[in-house]
């Protein structure tokens, strides 16, 4: 018996590894995901995308800055920036307004806490059949922490999940641990958005409640991670069955993410 | 010396995949290079060593990713595994028919995977992520793959790497 173990010890080996794996796939099915050796991978691996990153910056830099036409790219670089917080101060300001239309005659009302936020550069992006992800540039010492919210001047991009001393993890919207307190901007409409991979779930939403394709929704706030009247998705489908007393809505991101490279991480 | 470069191949991999992705996205869609070089390491290693690289390759990028740990080390082995045993029935390792098993590969994992999910979490959109994410990112996968078999093959590296391999199974 043991000579036979002995001459196969590979081949045992492997049959030992994938029945650990399976177990380690099922554990977590009971209990949440594991974060088992995290911060020593998410370390190494960070020093290798911010160098990766600095090179391809500094490639760009000398491309746009100095090859190609230098005032035009300042200008430009400029002009984008300005866009970028003009149009996420008209998406405050709308929400605002519906919120101020909504409230006029109440007495008391209180203005939103105001966030202080932290500019990153996203140097990785990992999109996994099973999750979604970003690394950031900047970690603990810069003052992140778990859990905060990211965003671009679109809107909601997720939440830090793991953060080191100089770069951290983001899950974004359509990973399947991602859940936010959304509500529809048209009428107030609320509900739980779920991330579903490629798209986006929202749940709870009753049988009898007005959603329409098209429909913006805004964080509601509910949650204490995001700043309420922040855009997140756009409704795609609404399917009502009169035997579930709930609808099946979809949505997708407004935020692209395949086009973000630097973000917004608020500070409470 | 082989040890050394699994080691390399293991540590520089995922986050340089990672940190590329969107320079050479088509379509918004990034080549899984990772999936190719367990196929490569299975074809010309043999299913045991296809299999433990694959395990580790795919551990490390759940643990990067922060998805459900084991869930991807369980498929790349599975697919070191079978590309194994496939280097072990073919005669000419450097075809073109590598891209077509590379994205068989690739779609069997992610249809294990989403059907995984939709037990996990439910209400998994397979259609949209059959045709919008896996079928693509799987046929990308393929073309680099038997793109860089065929670069390799070149300089006859493949024939060597595989001659030795097997030469050590029968001693």
């Amino acid at each position: 018996m043991f000579r036979f173990i002995s001459l196969h010890k590979k081949l045992f080996a492997a049959i030992g590894a994938f029945i650990a794996l399976l177990w380690l796939v099922t554990a977590q099915v009971k209990g949440g995901r594991m974060s088992f050796l995290e911060r020593p991978v998410l370390g190494l691996s960070g020093i290798i995308e911010r160098s990766v990153s600095s090179v391809q910056k500094a490639v760009a830099y000398v491309w746009n800055g100095y090859v190609f036409l230098v005032r035009t790219e300042r200008e430009n670089k400029r002009l984008r920036e300005e866009i970028d917080r003009l149009r996420l101060e008209a998406q405050l300001a709308n929400e605002v307004l519906i919120e101020n239309e909504r409230l006029r005659s109440a007495l008391g009302f209180q203005r939103q806490t105001p966030y202080s936020s932290i500019v990153v550069q996203v140097v990785s992006k990992e999109v996994s059949p099973t999750s979604s992800s970003f690394i950031i540039n900047k970690g603990a010492v810069h003052g992140i922490q778990k859990n905060m919210a990211v965003i671009t001047p679109d809107g909601v991009v997720g939440k830090v999940q793991a953060v080191l001393d100089s770069s951290a993890r983001v899950i974004l919207l359509t990973d399947p641990d991602s859940v936010i307190a959304v509500r529809v901007q048209r009428n107030r409409e609320e509900g739980l958005l779920e991330g579903k991979l490629n798209r986006l779930s929202l749940k709870y939403v009753s049988y009898y409640a007005d959603i329409q394709e098209g429909d913006l929704l805004v964080t509601s706030g509910f949650e204490g991670i995001f700043p309420k009247g922040l855009p997140v998705a756009v409704v795609t489908s609404v399917e009502k069955h009169e035997a579930k007393p709930f609808q099946t809505v979809t949505a997708k991101p407004v935020v692209s993410f395949s086009r973000v490279e630097e973000a917004l991480v608020l500070k409470p | 010396m082989k040890f050394r470069i699994y080691a390399l191949i293991l540590i520089f991999l995922i986050p340089l995949q990672a940190s590329l992705s969107s320079i050479f996205a088509v379509f918004g869609v990034p080549p899984d290079i990772a999936l190719a070089v367990v196929y490569m390491i299975g074809l010309l290693t043999g299913p045991r060593e296809g299999a433990i690289f694959g395990m580790g390759l795919g551990l490390l990028h759940d643990m990067h990713a922060g998805g459900i740990l084991g869930l991807t080390g369980f498929t790349r082995g599975l697919i070191g595994l079978m590309a194994g045993v496939l280097g072990r029935h073919v005669l000419n390792v450097a075809s073109m028919a590598n891209a077509l098993f590379i994205t068989g590969f690739g779609l069997a994992e992610g249809v294990i995977i989403v059907l995984f999910m939709e037990t996990y979490y439910g209400d998994v959109p397979f259609n949209n992520l059959f045709f919008g994410r896996l079928l693509p990112g799987s046929l990308y996968a393929g073309v680099v793959g038997a793109v860089i078999i065929r670069l390799l093959a070149r300089r006859h590296l493949l024939e060597k790497l595989m001659r030795k391999s097997i030469e050590r199974e029968v001693v």
